[in-house]
């Protein structure tokens, strides 16, 4: 326990851990502290993060709303290759982004399999539009509420469906009224994952979805393309998205995981 | 009426195979060793375990292509299952809640029950803040308010301090004796056996391998199993009042003084049940002084040794079983045809009668 480490150890512990924290603090040191309000409140800056909350929040809803019901299946129904599911349906975690909105592309684009059918029979086109964004979010960001409300149900004594089966609830009501709330904690830290994960979200909806000043151009990549014409307002919008980022572990930390 | 049940279920290499018919207002308990598959009987019976072969009727209708929730079976788990998000009272309005019923007036008929089962407990309290018996005894409430016409009770006593068993025994006998239904009870405990159940089903090995009343598995038990089971001292008679506090339960086959119960009547009382545990028996090689009032003489059937424990068979009127330290048996020369006396003390056998008559209820 109280033994020295060896020096090469200390060093490389030393500089590992400066190069997590340097981007941050040079983040902090050119933040443009004095107009930092005009930057933000400034037209660009006000349309990305208003875009970026609605679209970060309905790809959560989303994520949680088509997530939970499959983390259900995944956990208690037995079938023919449940295993391939659930790999397939993490996948989108190590997916490049990139390579994420091409296959949107070639599936939902206006030409896509499901794309061009969207729009012949609804008029509906996902690309260039708000509404693609949040495909594009939700695609990304469902693996994580998928694999937290998974562990969450997979974690249950299935002795407390049982019981609540035996006393007459039909399975639908010992889900709403029994199953959910015991795993609330979990669906909660799922849900707080996946909206962090859709609110970076750059690289499939900038392939996706395109970067349309108010229809897509979400807070990242408002960054990108302020990068390139006043580094102070990418540099002010990185920070929001920093302090975001940091709320959002001390929530999972103290409020949901209960770790002290 | 009443249940018929022919289950047979596998469970990995294990096959359970088992007939059983309980009457109506009848309690059966199921007893076998861990893993004999008493759990598995009832799961299959309440439907959370499909059947391979055979068939479950209730009332004269087939129950077991059923779902659980329409089977009208109760099911109390070994340590109660209760939801630990909601509070006693919404527990026991559970059930009631599921078939559509409003809050309200399910939730006063779970205060009623909770009064009735479980006194002195805050129906708001969730399970968390509860002693094991009180979960028990809502476990029980619960159960009872979805109005089974089964009643299924996995080891009840198991996850229950010691303190909280005597009140928690009487509380199911009472519930047993008031169902109208057949009831089932599983049980690895003799003594909680003897006392809740008028029949016993013994299970070894996923089969039936005897079937009879306490009196008389203990009078003829089939196997080796059902003696060890029975080794604890059974007797049944009728109690009259004796000296300063004391009765007097004479049976068939001796008589014992015993202490008066708390809260009945000093009146001559037929059909009561009493138990007394084979380790309160102590040997001895000359007539035993002292205070005790229970003192038998007799030769000893039988010695089995198991570990630093031995039981000891004894032809005294009553005949009994004692259990002492191998030490003992070996300081003594416990062999079979020894001449011993034994004694216990009047408190240590237990009577098991019902203090709250029909007449009080």
């Amino acid at each position: 326990m109280g033994r020295r480490l060896p020096l090469p150890v200390l060093l490389a512990a030393l500089i590992g851990g400066a190069f997590v924290v340097l981007p941050v603090v040079g983040l902090v040191a050119r933040a443009p502290w004095g107009r930092f309000g005009d930057v933000l409140a400034g037209e660009g800056a006000r349309t990305a993060l208003r875009l970026s909350l609605e679209v970060s929040l309905a790809a959560t809803a989303l994520s949680v709303v088509l997530g939970v019901p499959l983390a259900w299946v995944l956990a208690r129904r037995e079938f023919r290759g449940r295993s391939v599911v659930r790999a397939l349906v993490v996948l989108p975690i190590v997916l490049p982004p990139v390579v994420a909105g091409v296959g949107l592309l070639e599936a939902l684009g206006r030409r896509g399999l499901v794309g061009g059918w969207l729009d012949r029979t609804f008029g509906l086109q996902l690309t260039f539009s708000t509404a693609g964004a949040i495909v594009a979010a939700t695609f990304v960001s469902m693996p994580l509420v998928v694999l937290a409300s998974e562990a969450g149900f997979r974690g249950l004594d299935r002795r407390f469906e049982q019981a609540a089966g035996v006393l007459g609830a039909s399975p639908g009501y010992a889900l709403r009224r029994v199953v959910l709330p015991m795993v609330a904690p979990q669906l909660a830290a799922g849900a707080v994952l996946a909206w962090a994960r859709a609110l970076g979200e750059f690289g499939a909806t900038i392939t996706f979805a395109g970067n349309l000043q108010g229809r897509t151009q979400t807070v990242p990549l408002a960054v990108f393309q302020e990068l390139q014409t006043d580094r102070d307002g990418a540099v002010a919008l990185s920070l929001v998205l920093v302090v975001v980022s940091v709320a959002v572990l001390v929530a999972l930390r103290e409020r949901i995981m209960g770790a002290g | 009426m009443g249940l018929r049940a022919s289950i047979r279920v596998r469970r990995g290499t294990h096959v359970v195979d088992v007939d059983l018919h309980v009457a109506d207002g009848e309690a059966v308990a199921l007893v076998g060793r861990n893993g004999a598959g008493k759990t598995t009987v009832l799961e299959a019976l309440a439907g959370l375990l499909p059947l391979e072969e055979g068939s479950i009727e209730l009332d004269d209708r087939r129950i077991d292509s059923l779902d659980p929730e329409r089977r009208g079976v109760g099911f109390a788990f070994q340590d109660g299952v209760l939801f630990p998000r909601m509070s006693a009272r919404e527990n026991v309005a559970f059930a009631a809640r599921a078939r559509g019923e409003r809050a309200t007036p399910a939730r006063a008929r779970a205060d009623r029950l909770l009064e009735d089962l479980a006194p002195g407990v805050d129906p708001a309290a969730r399970p968390a803040k509860l002693s094991g018996g009180e979960r028990q005894r809502i476990a029980l409430a619960r159960t009872l308010a979805s109005e089974p016409r089964l009643l299924l009770l996995d080891e009840p006593l198991a996850a229950v301090d010691a303190s909280a068993r005597p009140g928690l025994r009487t509380l199911l006998r009472d519930t047993l004796a008031a169902f109208d239904g057949p009831s089932i009870l599983v049980t690895h405990d003799p003594v909680e056996a003897m006392t809740l159940a008028d029949r016993l089903v013994l299970l070894e090995d996923g089969h039936v391998t005897q079937v009879g009343t306490p009196a008389e598995v203990r009078s003829h038990p089939a196997t080796r199993y059902a003696a060890d089971l029975v080794g604890v001292n059974l007797f049944e008679g009728t109690l009259e009042p004796a000296a300063s506090g004391t009765g007097s339960l004479r049976t068939a086959e001796g008589e014992l003084t015993v202490a008066w119960p708390d809260g009945l009547e000093r009146v001559r009382t037929p059909g009561v049940r009493a138990t007394l545990a084979p380790a309160e028996i102590a040997l001895h090689a000359e007539r035993p002084e002292g205070s005790s009032r229970n003192a038998f003489h007799g030769k000893v059937l039988e010695v089995a040794i198991g570990g630093s424990r031995a039981r000891v068979r004894l032809d005294t009127e009553p005949p009994l079983v004692a259990e002492v330290t191998t030490g003992s048996v070996e300081r003594m020369g416990l062999t079979p045809g020894t001449s011993v006396w034994a004694s216990c003390k009047a408190v240590e056998i237990r009577l098991m009668v019902q203090t709250s008559g029909p007449d009080t209820l």
